[in-house]
């Protein structure tokens, strides 16, 4: 028996216990507003996006720029209000710091709108030097976390939302949402990365580049769309073959996006890889391509697992992509456009 | 009601409210009612494939019915030829009926299925001799008896029971409805400590929002088959075994101008899959028998049995016997193993 709790002992302790720190100690908000954002986004129409991305971290973030760029362009499907570059730092990438594959990410896609040339004027920030776990969970102010305040104070509200689109390390959104949490209300985060919350079997690179900040965004109320990786974005897989038939002689951006995907992607029969970035744009351009659930936002830990919390603020989570229409619709725009 | 033992122990415990009946209920007709089988068994078999080294396997087929058993079907010959990963003792014709085939019923879904193995074995050009055997040309809710017997049926328990053991299971890969596998299973539940039911078909527990046809064409004997006790081994349709997506461009690089089967394979795929960018299709049926191959390009789970709805959805049922799902593939893995034995085979 248990010898705490009431002391007659007539009623038996429950054991239950509230949330340490809700809403990662920020202003609380309402459930209820969270919940009619995570259902607005389900809903068609024209959304602005900003595109937070590490760029030059992989070969994926190029095909999602490119996609939005033109699905902006061509079809109207979006407007894309502005790009951020986030930090990064990986082997693979000779990168010497976070700051030096931040300032990657942002040559790159400079490199993309050059060579794209389709006459997109918005901002391009750069982003954090240094992730917040290394700042002691301090927000660092860059010109993407300003400039993310800025355009969503000025422009948008609870009735229409500003989409980020966040394709790696949360660092720049985190520290927009610590320096100013009332953006919370006014914008939905699309993030892709970290783990399906029934399959821990895998390595991530997003989150784990930055623990800290991931964890104060899905901790802050800040509505979320979360496109986990392994067993729901890996839907999104092409080859080099496909590649060949329909990107590698479309203009002067399809050679580019090939060739940075064979450079990539070392070959044998069978290979494929996956464009995962591809995900949140191809939501916000038409969420009938998804399955998704809402959920009660897990907590992220320190070791990129989550733990099931019931009654915390709701978050929707994807759980499949139809891969076809979305190859399709980029496959189609990209011959549009260098037709 | 209450039972007298859930009474008596709830009184026994040691608080002050009032006993409340627990409202607990037994599984209704455990094991479809045939003879209990240890659970502890059960398990163990399941977890057998990670220690053995050459696996007997058994393709239960409706080859025609769609164009990836076909890619099944030549994946584990070449892997009994070359890489003996597998062991492929027989082949068997499963029932279907599909208006995207023309089919008149069943019973020709299965006869044009037949055919079909008998084709992909001739192109395959192999030594290969296993028996190929006719199914069921009914589904349960056809048949006067409990089961629908078969040539196929008879053939599975006749492996089972004299070739194999509870030591050296068979690995039924299941790839089309469970008619002659459920039938197998009522006919001689003693198979059922001899096989593992690696079966294609159905929805992932937590992603109902999809049709399938494997378990629909047969509802009874899937219900059988999960029910049975047998140990199953299950391949869910969507998010799952979907990551086996190929395109005509990669099989444009790897098989086709090799053989006749290579060609073949690549007619079959072009005749069915609508062309336009960015089109795919998952090749399915590569799934249990990539698996019996090599689990380890698979993450699977071991849960409780659920129970098969009549509108193929899943109740969860807790402590019911256990069983293995697959949660996700590594798909470069199961296509460089078939590309590979391909290319050694037929050049390229």
């Amino acid at each position: 028996m248990t010898s705490d709790g009431n002391s007659r002992g007539q009623i038996p302790p429950s054991g239950r216990r509230e949330k340490v720190r809700s809403f990662w100690g920020l202003p609380p908000l309402e459930h209820k507003s969270i919940y009619e954002l995570l259902e607005r986004s389900k809903t068609p129409g024209l959304k602005d996006v900003f595109i937070d991305t590490d760029t030059y971290n992989e070969i994926d973030d190029q095909f999602a720029l490119v996609h939005a760029l033109l699905a902006d362009k061509l079809n109207s499907e979006l407007k894309v209000i502005g790009i951020g570059a986030a930090p990064f730092h990986n082997q693979s990438r000779d990168t010497r710091d976070y700051a030096h594959g931040m300032e990657l990410s942002y040559q790159e896609i400079q490199n993309i709108l050059r060579i794209l040339d389709c006459g997109w004027k918005g901002p391009v920030y750069k982003g954090s030097t240094l992730t917040i776990d290394q700042n002691r969970n301090q927000p660092i102010s860059s010109e993407t976390s300003n400039g993310l305040c800025e355009l969503v104070n000025q422009s948008y509200s609870e009735t229409k939302p500003l989409y980020v689109l966040a394709l790696g390390a949360l660092t720049n959104i985190a520290s927009a949402i610590l320096m100013d949490p009332s953006i919370r209300g006014k914008m939905i985060v699309c993030t892709l990365g970290g783990l399906a919350a029934d399959l821990q079997n895998f390595g991530e690179f997003n989150y784990q580049q930055d623990p800290a900040s991931a964890q104060i965004v899905f901790a802050s109320g800040v509505p979320i769309v979360h496109f986990a990786g392994y067993s729901v974005t890996d839907m999104l897989k092409t080859t080099q073959w496909e590649l060949a038939a329909n990107v590698r002689d479309k203009g002067e951006i399809g050679k580019f996006l090939y060739d940075r995907f064979v450079q990539y992607v070392p070959y044998f029969p069978g290979k494929s890889k996956t464009i995962w970035d591809f995900a949140p744009g191809a939501w916000v351009i038409n969420p009938q391509w998804f399955i998704s659930e809402v959920v009660h936002a897990p907590i992220l830990t320190d070791d990129n697992m989550w733990i099931q919390y019931t009654e915390n603020h709701p978050m929707r989570s994807i759980k499949w992509i139809d891969r076809d229409p979305i190859f399709n619709h980029f496959f189609l725009l990209l011959s549009q456009f260098t037709a | 009601m209450i039972s007298q033992t859930a009474q008596k122990s709830f009184d026994s415990a040691s608080f002050l409210a009032p006993a409340l009946p627990t409202s607990r209920m037994e599984k209704a007709k455990p094991f479809m009612s045939l003879p209990a089988l240890p659970v502890a068994d059960i398990y163990e078999i399941l977890e057998l494939h990670k220690t053995q080294k050459q696996k007997k396997l058994l393709i239960d087929t409706d080859t025609y019915n769609e164009v990836d058993d076909q890619f099944a079907i030549v994946h584990a010959v070449l892997s009994h030829e070359i890489d003996r990963k597998v062991d492929l003792l027989g082949i068997t014709a499963a029932p279907f009926h599909n208006v995207k085939r023309a089919t008149k019923s069943y019973g020709h879904g299965m006869e044009l299925s037949y055919a079909e193995i008998k084709r992909v074995i001739d192109l395959l050009d192999t030594k290969w001799d296993g028996s190929i055997s006719l199914g069921s040309d009914i589904p349960f809710a056809m048949s006067e008896k409990k089961y629908v017997d078969s040539p196929a049926a008879r053939e599975i328990c006749q492996i089972a029971l004299t070739k194999c053991s509870q030591d050296d299971p068979l690995y039924i890969v299941a790839l089309g409805a469970l008619t002659n596998v459920a039938s197998a299973v009522l006919m001689e539940p003693d198979i059922r400590d001899k096989v593992v039911i690696c079966t294609m078909g159905g929805l992932a527990l937590n992603v109902p929002n999809f049709n399938d046809a494997n378990y629909e064409q047969d509802m009874e004997a899937a219900q059988v088959v999960f029910a049975s006790g047998a140990p199953v081994v299950h391949f869910p349709g969507y998010s799952v075994t979907d990551l086996l997506s190929t395109t005509r461009w990669e099989l444009e690089a790897n098989i086709f101008g090799l053989s006749g089967i290579g060609d073949f394979l690549y007619k079959r795929f072009m005749e069915y899959v609508e062309d336009f960018p960015g089109s795919s299709k998952p090749i399915w049926d590569l799934a249990p028998g990539a698996w019996v191959m090599d689990h380890t390009w698979f993450v699977s789970e071991i849960m409780h049995t659920p129970i098969l709805n009549n509108n193929n959805t899943w109740s969860t049922y807790t402590d019911n016997h256990p069983m293995r799902t697959i949660k996700w593939l590594d798909r470069d893995s199961v296509f460089r193993h078939f590309f590979e034995l391909f290319h050694i085979r037929y050049g390229g």
